[in-house]
């Protein structure tokens, strides 16, 4: 049974691990694509908590 | 994946329980279910959206409990009143050989009269195959959501499930954009998920600007506030070190004149002793001195009779025996010694001698004899006041000497005693202790002042230290700030070059995957029109609105006959689906319901032929599934079902039919 999200994500996650060599943007957007591919629209109050730390975390990197 | 099975249970019309088996045969990849108006098809449509979406498509203003009840009508109208009936749809997903999902929804349909009714216990479940333990069913409620939205996603499915008669809704012709055809090819791309992160993180990038709002002019401030706080600081602790110093320095010399101060004053009341002894050894010598010549005096006036003690104490004791003896004569009277005298004889009868006569004589002549008659013991009397007084003086003596004795032996203590404390006193240097004792007061009131500067510097010390630490809390809190305001500038840019990649992306994508798709709709549309000579392209312009070109160079989409425009959406649908990989199985209502004049069998020709890679249920009226078209799709046929329907009791049976 395919799992046509994750398919898409998983196109869009080679692309990004493909051509890009910013590790810290690297990071970032694949954090961020699983963050959206698992979680339904979101509010402000409850994804800027998330993104802020994934930006942290991929500045770290 | 494949559609398997729908297990029917009082679904409307569908009273009891019925099954559908879907064709999963690759070469025979259509199940065609015929039914005439109103016997149930777009029933079998409905009922997929209330299994995963719970929407059984019934208009909203009309989706009331009181309004028909999901529950077969036949068994409504035979329930009693609050008796409940059982509505459940069952679909199994899977492969060619095995069933690996199955889903299904419940409810329990309570009548309340004979009109009215209410549904209660309404239930999804949902079963996932796992190797080797078989099926199991989801748990939550989120989990069985995120499920149907990874695998069903409800926005794009429009792409599974297909009305035919509302395929202008597909192509939205009342827009001047083709929103829904942008919409679905974002979505089966994935760049939805794209514009979301974008959309979300300018939210953030727009809050990270509200907080950065640091101002470096306060911390250079505070840092020369503090800079200078601690400084004064350093210089008041310095000076109260300084203090703190003089007053160890005077504490030692404190301490070294205290030490001599026991001295000073040991030597005082030394030196007072001296003066008191010195006194006393004078007053002493004084008394020893008079005391002496008072023992002389008294040794020169009894000395004598002293000597003559003996003597007068024999004479007494003489005189005692005498008296004892009565030999002392009594006092005579002068002229009875002349008698006597005259008569020659004593008192005794002893003749008194010549020798004696002259001497009596004599005696009476003197009348010494007469006046001394008392003599002896006159002469004791006093002998006896003159031992008295002897043996007084004698004890006056003794008790002189014994005093003198004791003076001279006070006198020899004293001595002694001044002479120790002139030894001691022998070389100390009194004026030098003077003004050790003037130093020491002179220190003692030096260390009161330095106590109180100490007390004044501590005191501007605890203050500096406030300061100093309500500096470093301004300070540390502006340092986060800055940091924190380094950090943001950095998430900014971050967020930045992000935004600018995943533009990036999305433009890139988006124009690839459009031009897929449209490369492959334009492929599949010209492959599957029969039209082939008049039109020459199909393009999807920048409005997301489709262009079908014709060969002499205009647009002919507004002039698309129904069939026609059927064509281009099973086109698209086709194109996308193969772009974005969706291998999900299509449900198609009434394909050919808007379409009147154009040759279905053609269409059907068409689908037969470039369809063959979905899994299509075909839910046709008698009249779309006519012979031509039976006999155009019969090689790919793998199932065919009747929905025979009876008026009597409005209830529809499913039959599987042969060909």
């Amino acid at each position: 049974m395919a799992d046509i999200k994750k398919d898409l994500v998983e196109k869009i996650k080679n692309k990004i691990n493909n051509n890009l060599s910013d590790k810290k943007l690297k990071n970032l957007l694949l954090r961020l694509i699983d963050y959206e591919s698992m979680n339904e629209e979101q509010t402000f109050k409850l994804y800027k908590d998330h993104y802020n730390s994934y930006i942290e975390e991929s500045l770290d990197k | 994946m494949l559609i398997r099975k729908v297990h029917i249970e009082n679904y409307r019309q569908y009273e009891g329980r019925q099954t559908i088996d879907f064709s999963c045969d690759p070469q025979k990849n259509f199940t065609v279910i015929k039914g005439t108006t109103g016997t149930g098809k777009s029933c079998i449509y409905n009922m997929f959206h209330w299994v995963l979406y719970d929407d059984d498509m019934v208009p909203k203003s009309s989706q009331n409990d009181d309004i028909e009840p999901l529950l077969s009508s036949n068994i409504f109208k035979q329930l009693d009143f609050h008796a409940i009936g059982k509505v459940g749809v069952k679909i199994e997903f899977g492969n060619k050989d095995e069933t690996t999902v199955i889903i299904e929804r419940n409810i329990q349909v309570k009548k309340l009269d004979r009109t009215n009714h209410k549904n209660q216990n309404k239930k999804q479940k949902i079963f996932i195959h796992h190797e080797g333990s078989g099926m199991k069913p989801l748990e939550s409620k989120s989990e069985k959501t995120a499920y149907i939205n990874r695998h069903f996603p409800p926005e794009i499915s429009q792409l599974f499930f297909f009305d035919g008669e509302k395929l202008d809704q597909f192509f939205d012709p009342r827009r001047k954009r083709g929103e829904k055809i942008e919409h679905f090819i974002k979505l089966a791309s994935g760049i939805d998920i794209i514009e979301r992160i974008i959309a979300h993180l300018k939210m953030v990038d727009r809050e990270l600007d509200k907080d950065d709002s640091f101002d470096n002019r306060h911390l250079i401030q505070v840092r020369v506030q503090l800079k200078n706080d601690i400084e004064e600081k350093k210089k008041k602790v310095g000076l109260r070190d300084d203090v703190n110093e003089k007053i160890v320095t005077l504490d030692q010399s404190i301490q070294e004149a205290e030490n001599k101060r026991t001295l000073i004053d040991s030597i005082e009341t030394q030196t007072k002793r001296l003066s008191e002894l010195k006194d006393l050894c004078k007053t002493e010598e004084d008394f020893i001195k008079d005391k002496k010549k008072e023992y002389f005096d008294a040794l020169v006036l009894i000395g004598p009779t002293y000597l003559f003690k003996k003597e007068l104490k024999s004479f007494k004791d003489r005189v005692d025996v005498l008296e004892k003896e009565n030999k002392i004569p009594p006092p005579l009277d002068p002229d009875y010694i002349k008698e006597l005298l005259k008569e020659g004889k004593c008192i005794c009868g002893r003749h008194i001698d010549d020798e004696s006569k002259i001497m009596l004589k004599k005696l009476v002549e003197t009348k010494a004899y007469y006046e001394h008659s008392t003599i002896y013991t006159d002469g004791r009397t006093h002998v006896n006041y003159m031992l008295k007084d002897i043996d007084s003086f004698q004890d006056n003596i003794k008790e002189i000497n014994k005093e003198l004795t004791r003076h001279e032996k006070k006198l020899e203590d004293y001595l002694k005693e001044r002479s120790n404390i002139e030894s001691t006193l022998d070389g100390i240097d009194i004026d030098e202790l003077t003004v050790i004792q003037q130093q020491l007061t002179k220190d003692k009131k030096d260390k009161e002042g330095l106590i109180e500067e100490r007390g004044s510097f501590k005191q501007e010390i605890l203050t500096l230290e406030g300061m100093i630490r309500d500096g470093e809390t301004k300070q540390n809190k502006l340092l986060r700030k800055e940091s924190s305001s380094q950090l943001s500038a950095k998430k900014a840019l971050l967020i930045k070059d992000a935004l600018e990649k995943l533009k990036e992306y999305k433009d890139e994508s988006f124009t690839k995957i459009k031009e897929n798709i449209q490369k492959i709709a334009d492929q599949l549309f010209r492959k599957m029109i029969w039209k082939k000579d008049v039109f020459d392209m199909l393009i999807i312009d920048e409005n997301f609105k489709f262009k079908v070109m014709k060969t002499d160079g205009m647009d002919a989409f507004g002039t698309l006959s129904a069939g026609e425009r059927q064509i281009l959406a099973f086109a698209f649908i086709a194109a996308i689906s193969k772009v974005a990989q969706i291998d999900n199985p299509l449900l198609i209502d009434t394909p050919f319901g808007r379409i009147d004049d154009d040759p279905t069998e053609n269409i059907a020709e068409a689908l037969k032929d470039n369809l063959s890679q979905f899994q299509i249920t075909f839910l046709m009226t008698g009249k779309e599934f006519n012979e031509n078209v039976k006999e155009t799709m019969r090689p790919r046929i793998g199932k065919y079902y009747e929905l025979q329907f009876n008026e009597d009791n409005a209830t529809t049976k499913i039959k599987e039919m042969p060909l």
